[in-house]
């Protein structure tokens, strides 16, 4: 009877202290806040699956209302690691965490996955999500959370097949963007440029200026110096490093990508509170 | 008793008037004309008319809204020996022109006494001149107002003698100054800025002469700064005849009440002066310069001016062209309408240019 009880109480230890480790068995879903139903949760289990052989990516999607005194993406992290999740060998997974507690919402990425979904892009996938999770639809959240990562996911492969001539979504926003500066520079520029020609037109009508401040009425030879001394000082010398031009690391495909380390594993992502 | 002058035309009996143009003395009427020499040759006659300042005997009660204690004592009234009309001027005026026939008079004693110039520069130019330079003044000016350069405006250009001082000083310099010289050079990794500092002590004295300053209340300081240089190698002795044909005045300002002007006028350049003597440095900084200036010479002497005022919009642009150069000084007004027409073309046409290369460069949209 004694023996039992111990066992019991160790039982009892391990599930409040542990994080728990989830197996794959479980699917794709690990609703600890249970905000989908049975169905919802096969539905995106499917989705899932099926993208995640397509991509080569583990696609996961947990909730939960307490996070053991970690952050959301820190908690979602170790929840990646115990579960041994990702494929390939850069354990290249994508985990959408959803933390009830703080109403805090993350998009978790591993190996792989950190290259392809960039923080531009994990900043329009958080976009289009939030709406959704704000308004309690969470799982049309979440499908339109896949809608995205097979939409960067395929965008990704198709741009390592020919990086030369594929133009990632970041190229043309980073376009659209250095375009519409210079247009607003142009528009500073064209109003500094009126604005001087007009001031330059009217001090064109005043020329009312001293012919001289004096010196042309010195008379020829009329200047006498008693004492002419440029007596040295002091020297110094400023020595400043030369900045070398470091070429521009960012990835034409999409950007930089933050990242934190759990574990001494890196993993990238973003997201925000709903 | 108040003498006016009026010179004659030894063929007709008009009035003569200077020429700036021409050098020579004009008969608007029978088209003589004379130099100098002609003149005392052939005897120019003066017609002169002596009156007593006049006096009230009639009784007539009046009231008018001006001061009338300094009236009296600005005001000098004359009679006009051509047409015997009253010439009325103020204290200053010592040529003028008959209000009702025109006729060019010289009021003589105005010039008299230590009010006698020691010479005068004439006129070199004419009043057709004139308006052509205030014309070309005006010349590819955008913002100024259509009407503004109308022929009727332009006759109101007047042709005067500016009294002047000239002034010879003597003025002793002590400058001192911080002067530093860059050097920069680089290596692969480091770029190096050396700079050497250096005290500059500059002192000794410097000879002005022939620094003109107006010596008239009624001309803006500025404008006749402006109208220099003056060729005083080609002054006159001071002969009366050439005031003829314009208006002149006597100073009424003494080489005392002008010395500060003058001072300031040539501080600056005493300090440049020394500034630019001796070793040249790349950034000069801290400078202090004490100057000790004294004049012992100042020379009284007429500069020909000629000058428009013209109120324009309510108000008034005043415009002077040196009378023997042709150097034209003035302030036109503007007109907003134009100005901001001018604007919005300039802005719409380098926002083109701009945005089209802002376009090119930002790889479109």
């Amino acid at each position: 009877m004694k023996k039992i009880k111990i066992c019991f109480l160790t039982i009892c230890m391990i599930l409040c202290f542990a994080v728990p480790v989830w197996a794959r068995t479980e699917g794709n879903v690990f609703d600890q806040a249970k905000l989908f139903t049975t169905q919802q949760q096969q539905d995106l289990t499917e989705q899932a699956k099926a993208l995640s052989e397509k991509l080569g990516l583990d696609i996961l999607f947990l909730t939960t209302t307490d996070t053991q005194g970690v952050s959301a993406k820190e908690y979602a992290a170790q929840f990646f690691i115990d579960g041994d999740f990702g494929f390939g060998e850069t354990k290249s997974g994508v985990v959408f965490v959803i933390d009830m507690q703080e109403h805090d919402a993350q998009i978790v990425t591993s190996g792989e996955a950190i290259e392809i979904y960039t923080d531009y892009y994990i900043s329009e996938m958080w976009d289009n999500v939030k709406p959704y999770l704000s308004d309690g639809a969470y799982h049309e959240g979440m499908t339109v959370f896949l809608e995205d990562v097979e939409k960067y996911g395929l965008a990704y492969q198709a741009y390592l097949e020919d990086p030369e001539h594929t133009v990632s979504e970041y190229q043309v926003a980073q376009k659209q963007n250095k375009t519409l500066l210079y247009m607003g520079l142009a528009v500073v520029i064209s109003l500094a440029v009126a604005g001087v020609c007009v001031f330059g037109m009217k001090q064109g009508h005043k020329n009312v200026k001293p012919y001289t401040d004096g010196r042309a009425y010195l008379k020829d030879n009329g200047m006498h110096m008693t004492n002419s001394q440029d007596r040295f000082l002091t020297t110094h010398t400023i020595r400043t490093r030369i900045q070398k031009d470091n070429d521009d690391d960012h990835s034409s495909w999409g950007g930089d990508s933050s990242t934190f380390q759990v574990d001494n594993r890196d993993f990238g992502g973003g997201g925000g509170k709903f | 008793m108040q003498q006016t002058i009026t010179y004659i035309c030894p063929s007709c009996g008009a009035y003569l008037r200077y020429d700036g143009a021409k050098q020579t003395w004009l008969c608007d009427y029978c088209d003589s004309e004379y130099t100098k020499e002609d003149l005392e040759q052939r005897g120019a006659k003066t017609t002169e008319n002596t009156t007593q300042q006049p006096q009230n005997d009639t009784n007539i009660t009046f009231h008018e809204n001006v001061d009338t204690a300094q009236t009296q004592e600005n005001l000098c009234a004359y009679v006009c020996p051509s047409c015997g009309a009253e010439i009325v001027t103020d204290d200053a005026t010592a040529a003028t022109f008959c209000m009702f026939c025109q006729n060019p008079t010289v009021i003589p004693q105005k010039f008299t006494g230590k009010y006698q110039p020691s010479a005068i520069v004439p006129f070199a130019t004419d009043k057709k001149q004139a308006q052509q330079a205030f014309l070309k003044l005006c010349k590819g000016k955008k913002l100024l107002p259509p009407q503004f350069t109308s022929k009727q405006r332009l006759e109101k250009i007047t042709g005067i003698y500016v009294p002047f001082w000239l002034f010879d000083c003597k003025a002793d310099f002590d400058y001192h100054a911080t002067g530093e010289n860059v050097t920069l050079w680089s290596d692969s990794t480091y770029r190096y800025t050396k700079t050497d500092v250096y005290h500059i002590v500059r002192s000794g004295y410097m000879d002005f002469e022939n620094i003109p300053l107006d010596a008239s209340e009624n001309m803006e300081d500025a404008m006749m700064d402006a109208l220099e240089p003056f060729d005083f190698t080609k002054k006159q002795p001071f002969d009366m005849r050439y005031l003829s044909g314009f208006f002149a005045e006597k100073y009424q300002y003494e080489p005392k009440d002008l010395f500060q002007r003058m001072e300031n006028r040539i501080s600056h350049g005493i300090q440049n002066k020394a500034a630019e003597s001796g070793r040249q440095y790349d950034h000069v900084h801290g400078v202090q310069c004490r100057t000790n200036i004294q004049s012992d010479k100042q020379t009284y002497l007429l500069l020909p001016v000629w000058m428009l005022i013209s109120n324009f919009n309510g108000k008034k642009y005043l415009f002077a062209m040196n009378g023997q150069t042709g150097k034209m000084v003035g302030e036109l007004p503007c007109d907003g309408k134009q100005a901001v027409k001018w604007f919005f073309v300039i802005f719409l046409i380098v926002l083109v240019i701009t945005a089209g290369i802002a376009f090119v460069m930002g790889g479109g949209f």
